[in-house]
């Protein structure tokens, strides 16, 4: 019997892209339901009380909030067989560094790229300098990995799930905040990375259009 | 079996390595505890953990691992045969990693914030605590907790928030902390009184008037360079 899955979403969330992601790479089919952030929906406050926030997975009526723990969650509800990969690998101390890399992207690499988009003036100026000084350290961190273009080789895995959604800010980044990080000399691996990562089968329909991304980024900043 | 090379640099302050104590004890490992100075900083924590220079930095057999909740995770799956700090069922898991979570962002930063602020800023961080402590209260009561998270046994949210309770003696003194009482709060207030007891936390937490006087001189720090 199909599992009954919902995800409460927003199309230019890259939290949200996050669980799809996971869900592509298990091969499970999902309802994605689009919330409308101005205007939260019940089931939306009911089901995440605490955060009011999407993404919320509802797996046979019961909620996940927070996008690592949903990916931790659904590598875990539909673990590895035949027909699908394991996201998180098996020994304790390679998942210990996944999690580190994905807890990295996720306080020094997304906030700062959102608040380089939204902010101006100084606080912009912080946003950006954060953000590349993160970026640089982000760079070594995928030159360490021999195999390539991914952090997990040739295959994805937890830090790739949680780093690919910023694909979609890179223009936004360019056209909002003057933040130029496709210069190859400077950022190798993660310029091969972001290019590979955009025509993955788990990631590229889950990616919006890169312009509408920006587009929406320039709305919210002239409210 | 060889016999393991487990150390953990460490600062008998910090709340964040009690969470990484608490841990090893809990799990029964032999550990080497290195008291790290951190002025200044030791060559060995600045290799070990090069990208924030922190404490606590878990060092298995060579491997360097931060970030006080990694190291707990670490330690629960590296060593599984002392009992789980997380339940078996995958959305109990997710609940457990939830409200973690919640403690890690809403609860542990929020006091320091108010020991540091004056005024306004101050009274918003002491309110913004006390709402949070009452959300934590659903917390327990979604898990029915008895008196732990994880039942009788601390777990991976336990572990998370016991170090709260070791400083907080310091927090209702100086920073004027204002606590749910044990009507509004039950299971808040049967946690701290169990965590207090735990052999686990009898080596975590310092003695609380050492850490008073710690406390005391980092005000004196914070406001002279405000």
């Amino acid at each position: 019997m199909a599992p009954e899955l919902k995800l409460l979403s927003l199309w230019a969330s890259p939290y949200c892209m996050r669980v799809a992601i996971a869900l592509n790479m298990k091969k499970v089919q999902c309802e994605v339901i689009e919330e409308d952030l101005r205007n939260k929906s019940d089931l939306l406050i009911k089901l995440n009380p605490v955060h009011k926030k999407v993404p919320v997975l509802i797996h046979n009526g019961k909620p996940i909030c927070e996008s690592l723990i949903i990916v931790e969650y659904v590598d875990e509800v539909w673990p590895e067989d035949g027909t699908r990969q394991a996201i998180l690998p098996k020994d304790a101390y390679c998942r210990a560094m996944e999690r580190f890399w994905a807890d990295f992207i996720d306080k020094k690499i997304f906030p700062p790229a959102y608040f380089a988009l939204r902010k101006q003036g100084d606080e912009q100026q912080k946003a950006i300098a954060d953000f590349y000084e993160s970026y640089a350290i982000l760079e070594g961190a995928l030159a360490k990995v021999s195999e390539k273009p991914f952090f997990g080789g040739k295959k994805l895995n937890f830090v790739d799930v949680i780093l690919a959604p910023l694909a979609c800010w890179l223009l936004a980044l360019e056209e909002l905040a003057g933040i130029n990080v496709n210069k190859c000399e400077s950022y190798p691996r993660l310029c091969e990375y972001f290019k590979a990562v955009r025509e993955h089968p788990a990631v590229a329909n889950v990616l919006p259009d890169d312009k509408k991304e920006s587009e929406h980024f320039r709305k919210l900043r002239n409210l | 079996m060889a016999a393991e090379d487990v150390k953990l640099l460490s600062f008998w302050a910090s709340p964040y390595a009690m969470r990484a104590i608490l841990a090893l004890e809990a799990k029964g490992v032999n550990y080497e505890s290195i008291e790290e100075n951190l002025n200044p900083k030791s060559q060995l924590l600045l290799e070990s953990n090069p990208i924030y220079e922190k404490i606590p930095v878990l060092l298995h057999n060579g491997k360097a691992i931060p970030e006080s909740l990694i190291i707990v995770l670490y330690v629960d799956e590296a060593w599984p045969e002392h009992g789980g700090f997380l339940p078996k069922d995958p959305y109990a898991r997710a609940m457990t990693h939830f409200w973690s979570d919640f403690i890690d962002k809403k609860i542990f930063e929020v006091p320091f914030s108010a020991l540091k602020a004056k005024g306004e800023e101050k009274e918003a961080a002491l309110k913004e605590l006390y709402d949070n402590l009452l959300t934590l209260e659903s917390g327990f009561i979604k898990f029915d907790a008895k008196p732990f998270f994880n039942g009788s046994s601390i777990g991976y949210a336990d572990i998370c928030l016991a170090p709260f309770v070791a400083w907080l003696p310091v927090f209702v003194d100086l920073a004027g902390i204002r606590l749910p009482t044990a009507e509004e709060a039950p299971h808040l207030h049967k946690f701290i009184g169990a965590i207090r007891e735990h052999p686990a936390a009898k080596v975590a937490f310092p003695d609380i008037e050492k850490l008073a006087a710690f406390s005391r001189s980092l005000q004196q720090r914070w406001a002279a360079s405000t």
